[in-house]
């Protein structure tokens, strides 16, 4: 079994709806009590663009973004994560105009392992024997295989429609070898569905189980 | 848990009513239930809490283990108050047992408080943790689909809630009184206005609006305290209680202690006026408040000749970690503590003479 | 932060349609974008919180032209985005949780300066409920105005790493879910009246 550590974990969301950009300036948030003043203060906050196709914020812990068919929040402080369901839920349940029909619930962790363990990997999900054959009678000089990435997509066995992606691949740099796996959970919202409450009965099982399938994944290596 | 049983069911049941008048009352660390068995009659489940392992409520399952048809003579099920430590899986019991009547405390029949309960219907920040305004919406849904109809029965000042056809028992509530019933609404109010900022597990209030109850046997009378509690206003709590001419005659040789023994559920004249100077008295743990505090079995001793606690602290259920996150955990925060304990059963048996008998599961005590 | 009428631009209905733009002034902020290169973009999008700063639209794209093509706005959004993203993800606090509790203030002692909370393990779900006490200065400034009884919040230890500083710690957030509208509690208000017929 490999050694690995976790170093990074992110969170995002993604909601696909009709929106008006332009209405998402940190003020907004402030108004509605969705994020406090002192975090979108003009200490705190750094506004990218505010404009009908698109919108952008952000602070110490928060990216918001907002196109005209999306919205994506997202945060590297996994303690935030929490305020992500409530933030998005939140806006969703203010906009119910939007007609919010699909979101994508995204956990990205990386992890450092030492180089043995790391190339252990990729040979257990892409075998480097098998990619020796695909050179046969190629000049043997012609180089190494490395896995650059992997997709997969899962069906899901609970009561939502949708399905999970999750795609594997090197990162960081040569000397510190890291893998990252980014898990999308995604799912269509049902017409007797509010999303919002989607978001918030869906969050839990969400980070559970993106972090549950991640260790399982590695585990088997 | 070991629910009592396996001895005593056939001297407590027979054809799934109860023999004699037997009272259960079950205690966790958070929370409490009592089951009140009347012969002849049948039973009668005061507030509810869910065995955390079967997730269902101990009462139904205790039922269920003494007879097959004890559940069909459940005659009615009674809400001391609305917070979630005492209605846990009420809803549950109300669906279960279609036929049984439903009592609540007068003080919640407002708009007020029905316009909270669907406020907060559906907001639940973790599976398992929710408020007990949340429990009484689903108890409310649970009776408006029920066909016919049950009309929710209320709970006030000196109100028969049952009487037998013999005429040997009796269920009175000693309370909300009149002030308390008008004060909740201005409280329903203002905790519907703290939703408005963002939204809150609604908070226990004070215990005003709770249902304590006076059983009346041939042989005994039985106070049973609920979360009643006692303030400065003469005419709210258990003050308004002793100043009510109207409440019945008597003294309790049996107390249920109210609001886990606290000091602030103590009234002097309920124990000099309204009970035996030879009682003998229930109590439940209450972890999170750590109540009842050993200066509150002090002064119990003053009051009672023997005191009963359904579980002790010492028997918390045991949380499950890595070791490294205990570690972290009691560097930053070593008041971190398990809330609830195994069940205990506090099981007393009256038989037809008047004598009585009091038993315990592993888990409850005799404190003194 | 900018002002009241600045906010009011943005949902100005008659602001002049994305396809048309020109160089406009000050007061249609909201719609413009900086000029210049990439590197002069960039500086002028992270300075954007002035409120004084007008630029124009007309050199935002190679081709100078007049009319912005959508599809520049979406190439130079994106050029701009992965480099704030690269930027600040080196800098931005990362969290490694160990264990993540969802609780609720059941009650504040403002004597002692603490309060006591339910909590419910959010990482092991089979854990019973525990209680805790906390230092109301575990509170952040931020959270000051929605600390109160009920409050929700999620308690997370772990490791806080900063320029690849390793601390352990646990910090406490509290969550700002929407709170009530007039609407929804006018709603649950009608809805509770159809419980009348339950009373005699």
């Amino acid at each position: 079994m490999i050694n690995y550590q976790k170093v990074r974990d992110e969170v995002a969301c993604v909601a696909i709806a009709s929106f008006s950009p332009e209405i998402f300036h940190p003020s907004w948030f402030t108004k509605h009590n969705l994020i406090s003043d002192a975090e979108l203060g003009d200490d705190e906050c750094k506004i990218d663009v505010i404009h009908q196709e698109m919108s952008r914020f952000g602070n110490s812990w928060l990216r918001f973004e907002a196109l005209r068919d999306r919205i994506q929040i997202s945060t590297t402080d996994f303690t935030r994560s929490d305020n992500l369901k409530d933030l998005l839920s939140s806006i969703l349940s203010l906009l119910t105009e939007s007609g919010c029909k699909q979101i994508g619930f995204n956990r990205i962790l990386s992890y450092n392992l030492n180089a043995k363990d790391y190339h252990a990997v990729g040979n257990a999900f892409a075998p480097k024997k098998m990619w020796d054959n695909a050179f046969e009678g190629v000049d043997d000089d012609f180089g190494t295989v490395g896995l650059k990435s992997l997709e997969y997509r899962l069906n899901r066995s609970d009561s939502y429609k949708g399905h999970y992606l999750v795609k594997l691949f090197p990162s960081g740099p040569e000397e510190k070898p890291e893998i990252t796996v980014r898990v999308n959970d995604h799912v269509e919202v049902r017409s007797d569905e509010d999303p919002a409450l989607v978001i918030q009965e869906h969050w839990r099982d969400f980070e559970n189980m993106s972090e549950s399938l991640v260790n399982n994944i590695l585990r088997s290596v | 848990m070991t629910y009592l049983t396996e001895d005593l069911a056939p001297h407590i049941c027979h054809d799934g009513k109860p023999d004699r008048v037997c009272i259960s009352i079950f205690g966790p660390g958070i929370g409490e239930s009592i089951l009140v068995g009347l012969p002849d009659e049948g039973w009668i489940i005061i507030d509810s809490l869910k065995n955390p392992d079967t997730k269902r409520p101990v009462t139904l399952e205790y039922l269920e283990l003494l007879h097959k048809k004890a559940k069909d003579n459940l005659i009615s099920t009674l809400a001391t108050h609305w917070h979630d430590d005492h209605i846990r899986g009420m809803s549950d019991i109300i669906r279960e047992c279609e036929s049984t009547d439903f009592f609540m405390s007068a003080a919640l029949n407002n708009d007020e408080f029905k316009t909270l309960a669907y406020l907060t219907s559906e907001f639940t920040p973790s599976k398992g943790m929710t408020s007990g305004v949340k429990e009484m919406f689903d108890i409310l849904a649970a009776l408006k689909k029920r066909i016919p109809k049950t009309k929710i029965k209320l709970a006030s000042n000196s109100k028969c809630l049952f009487r037998s056809s013999c005429g040997l028992f009796e269920l009175t509530s000693l309370s909300p009184s009149d002030a308390s019933i008008l004060t909740a609404n201005s409280e329903f109010s203002s905790l519907i206005a703290a939703q408005k900022q963002t939204r809150k597990i609604v908070p226990s209030s004070k215990n005003l609006d709770s249902v304590a109850l006076w059983l009346k046997t041939k042989h005994h009378n039985i106070l049973l305290g609920a979360d009643l509690e006692n303030v400065a206003s003469p005419n709210t709590g258990w003050k308004a209680v002793i100043s009510d001419n109207t409440k019945p005659l008597g003294k309790a040789s049996f107390v249920k202690i109210p609001h886990h023994g606290s000091q602030n559920a103590h009234n002097d004249d309920v124990w000099k006026h309204m009970v035996s100077s030879k009682s003998h008295s229930f109590v439940t743990e209450y972890s999170s408040s750590k109540l009842p505090r050993e200066r509150d079995i002090e002064r119990l001793k003053k009051h009672t000749s023997s005191l009963y606690q359904t579980s002790l602290s010492s028997q918390k259920k045991k949380v499950k970690r890595d070791k490294n996150v205990e570690k972290t955990i009691k560097q930053l925060n070593k008041t971190v503590k398990s809330a609830e304990s195994k069940i205990g059963q506090i099981l007393v048996i009256f038989d037809n003479e008047g004598d009585w008998s009091i038993n315990l599961n592993e888990h409850a005590k005799q404190i003194f | 932060m900018l002002n009241d009428t600045f906010y009011d631009s943005i949902n100005d209905k008659d602001a002049v349609p994305f396809d048309s733009l020109d160089a406009v002034d000050s007061s249609y902020f909201s719609k413009k974008l900086p000029t210049g290169d990439l590197e002069n973009i960039n500086h002028h999008v992270l300075d954007s919180t002035d409120n004084r700063t007008h630029v124009k639209y007309d050199s935002w794209t190679a081709s100078s032209t007049k009319k912005i093509n959508p599809h520049d706005l979406d190439v130079a959004a994106e050029l701009i985005a992965h480099r704030l993203q690269s930027n600040e993800r080196k800098n931005a606090p990362q969290w490694l949780v160990q264990n993540k509790w969802v609780g609720y203030v059941s009650h504040i002692d403002n004597e002692k300066g603490e309060f006591t909370a339910r909590l419910q393990d959010v990482t092991q779900p089979d854990n019973p409920q525990e209680v805790a006490v906390f230092p109301t200065e575990d509170v952040s400034e931020a959270d000051y105005d929605i600390f109160s009884e009920g409050a929700t919040f999620t308690w997370s230890v772990g490791y806080s790493i900063q320029n690849k500083s390793k601390v352990r710690g646990g910090v406490i957030r509290f969550s700002r879910f929407k709170g009530a509208s007039e609407k929804s509690i006018a709603d649950a208000k009608k809805l509770a009246e159809e419980l009348d017929d339950l009373f005699d």
